[in-house]
């Protein structure tokens, strides 16, 4: 499993969900790319409106997009769904 | 027969002296043409007609320019600007405006100069008073006794209630903030501490300036079209549209997920390359220029991001008569709380070294809180306006 997360130094909820997928980081063996809205090449995320999106890959494919704040259970069971 | 007819005569003559005891000089500033003075001496020619030993002295201030000085001067004894009319004084007390709340309140004002002495020095100078008795006058309109904190005003406490309270609120509005948080995680490339702070503190000090030169701006504007009572009603109806959209906003996410919305583009990526030219700059006192020119451009822009809160706030301000220096200070008091927030997280940031966001959710609940505001303080512009000068 990957997950994106694509984020900007100019945004709140970006900068807490940073610290979410920073302890996702720490409890769980998955790769996490960090992709900056301002400053990367975002074109084929397909990334709307609001910040942060987090996108869930298995073998390549997006098998889950959420925007904006979530807390850490949340991310936690999806993870835990695709890995059952 | 006829004698005792005479003392029934001089009994009768007494009566008047003996029910209101005192005489009493009231002098009204008034304009030929403003409405607010008209309804003012109605009230008078109705409220005076038994009360013989009220005097009351009319000074016309639109055309007659002698009593404009006359005027000048009684605002520079009572202590109280003249910035409109009609402009009572009542032993050197001052009521200006005119409404239900304030006709209780002149009342109040007479029966207190009628049961206790009142100072005179109005008279004195307009020469409707030979001299001045030189009492101590300790009346206040809405005195209220508070276990600890003792006797306080209902206006002393509700303005700057009104103050934190708003200034908080707008401080939550994230238009402006994602500049200082984007200005915050750039400072942290920079070695130099003293002039990270530096930096940090002037861009939220500039922020703080033009807040107040518009709010300023803003109180001068509305000294002048508070008098006409239309102007006000216009205000308090963009008052109440601005609370109903962001009630609506609320509403309209308050199931959605809390996160921030990217809006324009190009002024985004533009000012993300301003600052970063910036804080790079070689030169301090350019970066630091820059850094004051990047924040009251920001703040002009984002100012009608916001441009509701801090306009019914001032116009709260100018329909209270206030001083000056009253005026300066409760829009200090507004903007040191509309930028507490901002302060917070720049204080922890430069501290820890790590950016403490605060979660978008509370940004709904402050549109959710600035709209109700907005819309009570609209509706009372309209329909109670003297509610809003605390005199309830």
């Amino acid at each position: 499993m990957k997950i994106v997360k694509i984020s900007s130094m100019t945004c709140m909820s970006c900068i807490i969900m940073n610290n979410v997928m920073n302890r996702i980081k720490d409890n769980y063996n998955i790769e996490i790319e960090n992709v900056d809205y301002d400053f990367d090449d975002i074109s084929k995320y397909n990334v709307g409106k609001i910040l942060p999106v987090i996108i869930f890959y298995n073998n390549d494919k997006e098998i889950k997009r959420l925007e904006g704040e979530h807390p850490y259970s949340e991310i936690e069971r999806i993870i835990k769904d695709e890995e059952v | 027969m006829k004698k005792y007819s005479y003392i029934l005569l001089f009994i009768l003559m007494l009566i008047p002296n003996m029910v209101f005891g005192k005489e009493l000089n009231i002098y009204l500033f008034h304009g030929d043409g403003c409405p607010h003075c008209r309804d003012e001496i109605a009230f008078f020619d109705e409220y005076l007609e038994d009360k013989d030993n009220i005097h009351l002295y009319k000074y016309e201030v639109w055309y007659d320019k002698d009593n404009v000085s006359k005027l000048e001067e009684v605002a520079k004894i009572t202590g109280k600007e003249a910035d409109g009319i009609p402009y009572l004084v009542i032993g050197d007390y001052v009521i200006s405006g005119f409404s239900t709340g304030i006709q209780k309140k002149i009342v109040k004002r007479i029966e207190h100069c009628l049961e206790n002495s009142c100072p005179d020095k109005t008279g004195v100078y307009l020469g409707k008073a030979l001299e001045d008795n030189d009492v101590e006058d300790n009346y206040d309109d809405e005195v209220y006794n508070v276990p600890i904190l003792g006797e306080i005003s209902a206006r002393d406490v509700s303005i700057p209630i009104l103050a934190i309270v708003i200034g908080l609120v707008d401080g939550f509005n994230p238009c402006a903030m994602w500049i200082l948080i984007f200005l915050i995680s750039m400072l942290f490339g920079m070695k130099d501490k003293k002039k990270m702070w530096t930096l940090g503190l002037t861009f939220i000090l500039t922020s703080g300036i033009v807040y107040f030169l518009f709010m300023a701006s803003w109180l001068n504007l509305a000294s002048f079209i508070n008098k006409v009572s239309l102007v006000r009603s216009l205000i308090g109806a963009f008052a109440i549209i601005f609370g109903i959209v962001n009630v609506y906003n609320y509403i309209k996410s308050r199931k959605k997920d809390a996160g921030c919305e990217v809006t324009d583009e190009k002024k985004r990526k533009k000012i993300i390359s301003y600052i970063k030219k910036i804080v790079s700059e070689k030169k301090f006192i350019i970066a630091l220029l820059g850094i004051m020119v990047l924040a009251f451009l920001v703040n002009l822009i984002e100012l009608l991001c916001s441009l509701g809160l801090p306009v019914i706030f001032t116009e709260v301000l100018s329909l209270n008569n206030l001083s000056t220096t009253e005026y300066i200070l409760y829009m200090l008091l507004y903007i040191i709380f509309f930028l507490m927030d901002d302060i917070i997280i720049f204080v922890i940031a430069m501290k820890t070294l790590e950016i403490k966001a605060i979660s978008n959710k509370y940004t709904k609940y402050s549109h959710l809180i600035g709209g109700i505001i907005m819309l009570i303080l609209g509706v009372l512009l309209i329909l109670k306006p003297e509610w809003l000068m605390f005199n309830f």
